[in-house]
């Protein structure tokens, strides 16, 4: 298991020095360069050719392009991801500063989703093609069919506006949570359900829960013993895959609520082209979606006894 | 054939496909059945409701949302399909060389693969439609340049499967060259599961796109996308909420259907291509 | 029942509370309402030049027309030469750090706005005269010192340890300490920040105790988020207000909300590449300027909130083109008479004008985020049509748009004309001047050039005047862009707040009157 996860986490540095060299190839063959926009956000008015000049000499952006690609491998394998163009800040700090925001929208909505997705999997696959089998994968479908910055706009309208029940934008208490969270949440929870329903009928169709039931156990010990427990494993699996699309659907939830999350300043800095920030961020983004699937791929083996991967070799 | 058989026999994704087969010929008749220009300014009947002349009102600047939503059919339909075509091409030609010719170039491509694999999706494609500028080809660079890589995967191990098979080592034994081995036999075997993963994935292109437009990255004015349409409408959420209702409620239509498609299609696959796609 | 027994209780209390304060309703009115302001904005605070102006002041003052006014430098003598300002600072304030204001601190403030600025040239040196006293010494007369040092982005008085390294001028601000009205005790990024009341501020000291900043990017939340009551104005924190003018009418219609609009005298232009085919044409200039009905747009696309534009800026600026009697009002006929003139006419019946076998199409160039633009552009396709000319519109991400400007690869581009504090392009300076590197596909004549250059070089009002008036003539007929309308800027307030005046530039906050009730 030990050798499994060190292979894990050398795979994960080559791959991260990967990404980290095409976050800057991505920037460096980009069309446009960030002085006028940084500038004219700085001065009040538009640049001269004098002043980008002096912009362009002062962040190393003239330099050729094997001295800009060395200069940056140099500050990330020294763990530094520069400092922004706007803010003056280093971009580890915004990050930084910005994560616990979007970690909890992140979180809760995941949660909100696994509330709706587990129970109403289960349901449906205990009663298969009943009423509540089909209605559950028509909301379902609705539910993951909606686009989400569309949802969270309808929401605001109805919650906020005109019942007034939630506030519309903020940060902070549990009721500003609430309509990010469901919005994001939504799209969410409609695959896991999907995949809830559909591994929980696999899991009953199983050897193992029909010896259980022959040897006379009830059926809730059945359910919960050994038929939840295996049925959760691809959900879990998913749930590590949907990390991305979490933080992707983040980056507009964040905007339409004002939301001071990571997705939200990383948005702003693609706009006004705040380099390092675009940078720093895909990284360390990619950085947690690496240890997030790796995470996942640990706790599946804890789950599901059968596999062990120091025994595994073949694949 | 026993797939569409089994597939004939799920009402959902047969409702889907006449919804999909409805909004493509909606698409193409577009110029005959829109009532107005959807381009044309009439800046004296602005922000009207729903009415006889205007069955779903009309813009902020006169325009009519009927037409506009109607052509908007056109632009998302032929986008999504261009993005789809896009990522086949790349996924399988890249999928296919690698794991045909293996060595040295599977492994570079498939640590490139992994590289991209290490980015959240949205996130890359959201840097590259911003960095190249707003427009509906760079939305639709952004997302291929993207989205090949899970189907370039698929292709890979698809491809190391069948080159083990007797009939393409009998068609090597015969001196057959490997173009023509890969257009014989690996192809048309790679084709289906990618076609399938394709139909699976459009509802998630179709609100990539509206979601790039929406932030302001797609479609520019005055081209009638429905993610851009709802961006444009956003500020009179309040006062003319058709204007939000209408855009939306064709994306929801659009990737409802093609949702109900691939939900059945997933139900009617054989285990052994279901399992090979959710790997 | 037990919802009536509580409606009693409630109703005793208040009768309670209501008699015993008749008496002492006036004095205890201002205490009754909490001196709190919640202000929300589109960007951050620290990002906000709007946000920072509350904390820092500059040394010089500015009116809306350019007049440059005594901030915390009380007077100013100019040597008859114009080569030496001497600066008489006020002598009664305190930085928020407790550092007093002297003429060291005022160098530093000076040192720091040379930084990138275009006139660290002309310095000779920056002189200490005595505590309170300084003196700028030039190599040639330089006009729009003062308004350089007016302007927020460049002339602000920091507190020289609030910088690092301290008494750095090329240092990195840390820490927010000025002299300004308010003071920064809460920070924190994209959420909020907190600021009190400055006890110690020299000049009228604001009624308010706090101010709350909030950041809410998104102009529809905030509107949404004002009505609720969780913001208290919205539309300040923005040089071109967050709130979309169509709003406006629903706004002022909302008996809890109150809306003012001020003009700073920006116009939205659109520029032409004037060294290219065919906008090298004056008379093509002319046909576009003559050919759109800024009438039509502003009342309906701007439902009527700001005014339609006919010459280059505003011209009740001090410099500003008051002398044009004749703007391009809307005169399609003689549009189509001018494009015809110049060879351009419509032989194939297609709705197309050509010239040469040639067809009228032009590129508009959107840069990403200007404001109002993609309405504007949408418009403007449509009234070019009526003309016979096809104008396609490119949308750019603004760096991308930028380096179009720099090479010369466009044919019109949305921009706005400038205001003040920057004074160079309040003046025909800006754009124009041929040195002025800003622009250098815009009109440019050795005419202009000499015209902006005797109105620069002298001291003497009269003289210079003279000079812009011909400036402004030689522009108007040239017709180098196309004015569109005033960008006003509204405020919506929730009607407690009261006493809020607008400052004198766009990118200013003034919250000094403003009084909770």
């Amino acid at each position: 298991m030990k050798k499994y996860i060190a292979k894990r986490l050398a795979i994960a540095v080559i791959v991260m020095l990967g990404a980290s060299l095409l976050s800057f190839l991505l920037l460096y063959f980009a069309p446009g360069n960030p002085a006028h926009a940084i500038l004219t956000a700085q001065l009040g008015h538009d640049p001269s050719l004098e002043e980008v000049a002096f912009f362009m000499m002062k962040h190393d952006l003239n330099n050729p392009f094997l001295v800009q690609c060395s200069q940056w491998l140099y500050m990330i394998t020294h763990l530094n991801l520069g400092t922004s163009f706007r803010t003056g800040e280093p971009v580890l700090m915004e990050f930084l500063d910005r994560f616990p925001a979007t970690f909890e929208l992140a979180f809760t909505s995941m949660l909100i989703a696994l509330l709706i997705a587990i129970p109403v999997g289960i349901l449906s696959a205990l009663k298969q093609n009943s009423i509540l089998d089909h209605s559950s994968r028509l909301v379902a479908l609705c539910g993951v069919s909606m686009p989400n910055f569309w949802l969270g706009l309808v929401l605001i309208m109805f919650f906020s506006l005109k019942l007034g029940w939630f506030p519309c934008f903020g940060y902070g208490t549990a009721s500003h949570l609430v309509l990010p969270a469901i919005t994001l949440g939504t799209g969410l929870a409609a695959p896991l359900m999907r995949l809830m329903r559909a591994s929980m009928l696999e899991v009953l169709r199983q050897d193992y829960i029909r010896t259980a039931r022959s040897k006379g156990l009830s059926e809730h010990l059945v359910m919960w013993k050994h038929g939840l427990k295996n049925a959760l494993i691809p959900v879990i699996t998913h749930m590590g895959m949907q990390t991305g699309h979490l933080l992707g659907g983040a980056v507009i939830v964040e905007t339409i609520f004002a939301w001071p999350g990571v997705g939200k300043f990383l948005v702003d800095g693609i706009y006004a082209r705040d380099y390092p920030v675009i940078q720093g961020f895909v990284l360390v983004i990619a950085l947690f979606f690496v240890l997030s699937n790796l995470a996942v791929d640990i706790l599946y083996t804890y789950l599901d006894p059968r596999i062990r991967y120091d025994v595994e070799n073949k694949k | 054939m026993s797939l569409y058989l089994k597939l004939k026999k799920d009402k959902p994704a047969m409702l889907g496909i006449v919804i999909i087969i409805f909004f493509a010929s909606i698409a193409v008749f577009a110029p005959y059945i829109a009532p107005h220009d959807p381009l044309e300014l009439n800046l004296e009947e602005r922000l009207l409701s729903p009415s006889v002349d205007h069955p779903m009102g009309t813009d902020n600047l006169g325009r009519d949302v009927l037409s506009r939503v109607l052509y908007g059919t056109r632009v998302s339909l032929s986008m999504s399909a261009a993005v789809v075509t896009i990522i086949m091409v790349l996924g399988i030609t890249i999928g296919t060389v690698a794991g045909y010719f293996g060595g040295v170039v599977d492994d570079v491509t498939m640590r490139v693969v992994d590289v991209l694999l290490a980015f959240p999706s949205i996130i890359l494609a959201l840097v590259i439609a911003g960095l190249l500028g707003p427009s509906l080809t760079n939305v639709m660079i952004a997302l291929g340049a993207i989205w090949w890589v899970g189907y370039s995967r698929i292709v890979r191990g698809s491809v190391l499967s069948i080159k083990e098979k007797e009939f393409v080592e009998a068609a090597r034994a015969m001196g057959c060259s490997d173009t023509y081995i890969i257009r014989r036999h690996i192809l048309p075997n790679v084709l289906s599961p990618v076609i399938v993963l394709a139909t699976l994935d459009m509802g998630h292109i179709i609100l990539s796109i509206a979601a790039l437009s929406f932030l302001g990255l797609g479609a520019q004015p005055p081209i009638p996308e429905w993610g851009a349409m709802l961006n444009e409408g956003k500020p009179f959420m309040e006062s003319a909420s058709h204007l939000m209702i209408f855009p939306g409620l064709m994306i929801m239509i659009t990737v409802l259907a093609f949702n109900f498609i691939g939900d059945g299609l997933r139900d009617a696959l054989d285990p052994r291509m279901q399992e090979m796609l959710i790997k | 029942m037990i919802s009536s027994m509580m409606m009693g209780c409630l109703d005793n209390s208040n009768q309670e509370s209501a008699s015993s304060s008749v008496q002492a309703d006036a004095t205890t009115d201002m205490q009754q309402a909490d001196q709190v302001l919640t202000v929300g904005a589109q960007k951050d605070f620290k990002s906000a030049i709007e946000g920072r102006t509350l904390i820092f002041e500059t040394l010089i003052g500015v009116d809306k027309y350019g007049n440059p006014l005594p901030k915390l430098v009380e007077s100013w003598d100019l040597s008859d030469d114009g080569k030496i300002y001497t600066f008489h600072l006020r002598k009664d304030v305190v930085l928020h750090d407790g550092t007093s204001f002297d003429a060291k601190v005022a160098k530093f403030a000076i040192d720091m706005s040379m930084k990138g600025a275009s006139y660290k040239d002309y310095v000779e040196i920056v002189k200490i005269v005595d505590d309170h006293t300084l003196s700028v010494i030039f190599n040639k007369y330089y006009d729009t010192f003062l308004l350089d040092l007016a302007s927020e982005f460049k002339g602000k008085v920091v507190s020289p340890l609030a910088v690092e390294p301290e008494w750095d001028p090329n240092g990195k601000i840390v820490e927010y300490v000025g002299t300004g009205p308010f003071k920064l005790v809460d920070y924190k990024k994209d959420q909020e920040a907190v600021l009190v009341r400055n006890d110690d501020y020299w000049g009228t000291k604001p009624k308010l105790e706090k101010v709350i900043w909030k950041t809410v990017p998104d102009p529809y939340t905030q509107i949404i988020a004002l009505k609720a009551g969780e913001l208290d104005i919205i539309g300040v924190g923005e040089h071109h207000s967050s709130i979309p003018y169509i709003e406006l009418e629903k706004l002022e219609e909302n008996p809890n909300i109150d809306v003012m609009i001020q003009s700073f005298g920006r116009y939205q232009v659109i520029e032409f590449n004037c060294q290219k085919e065919p906008f090298t044409d004056k008379k093509v200039r002319s046909a576009f300027n003559y050919g759109i009905d800024r009438e039509l747009m502003v009342r309906t696309v701007f439902a009527d909130v700001t005014e339609p534009s006919y010459v280059i800026t505003a011209p009740w600026f001090k410099w500003g083109p008051d002398n044009i009697k004749n703007g391009y009002m809307y005169d399609p006929d003689k549009a189509k008479q001018l494009l015809a003139e110049s060879g351009w006419e419509d032989n194939d019946g297609d709705g197309i004008r050509e010239k040469n076998g040639e067809p009228f199409v032009c590129e508009l160039i959107v840069p990403f985020g200007e404001a109002n633009a993609d309405v504007v552009s949408v418009f403007l396709q449509a009234e070019l049509k009526k003309l016979g000319i096809k104008m396609d519109i490119l949308t750019l991400e603004s760096g991308a748009a930028g380096d179009k400007k720099t090479a010369g690869e466009y044919d019109m581009y949305v921009h706005h004309s400038s205001c003040l504090p920057s004074s160079g392009d309040v003046a025909p300076g800006g754009k124009y001047y041929s040195k002025y590197t800003t622009w250098e596909y815009a009109y440019h004549s050795d005419e202009l050039d000499e015209l902006i250059e005797t109105a620069y070089s002298t001291p003497d009002d009269v003289r210079q005047r003279e000079a812009l008036d011909q400036a402004w003539l030689l522009l108007q007929d040239e017709a180098p862009c196309i004015p569109l309308y005033d960008i006003v800027k509204p405020v919506a307030f929730r009607n407690k707040v009261h006493g809020f005046t607008f400052p004198a530039t766009m990118f200013e906050t003034n919250l000094q009157e403003i009084e909770i009730r």
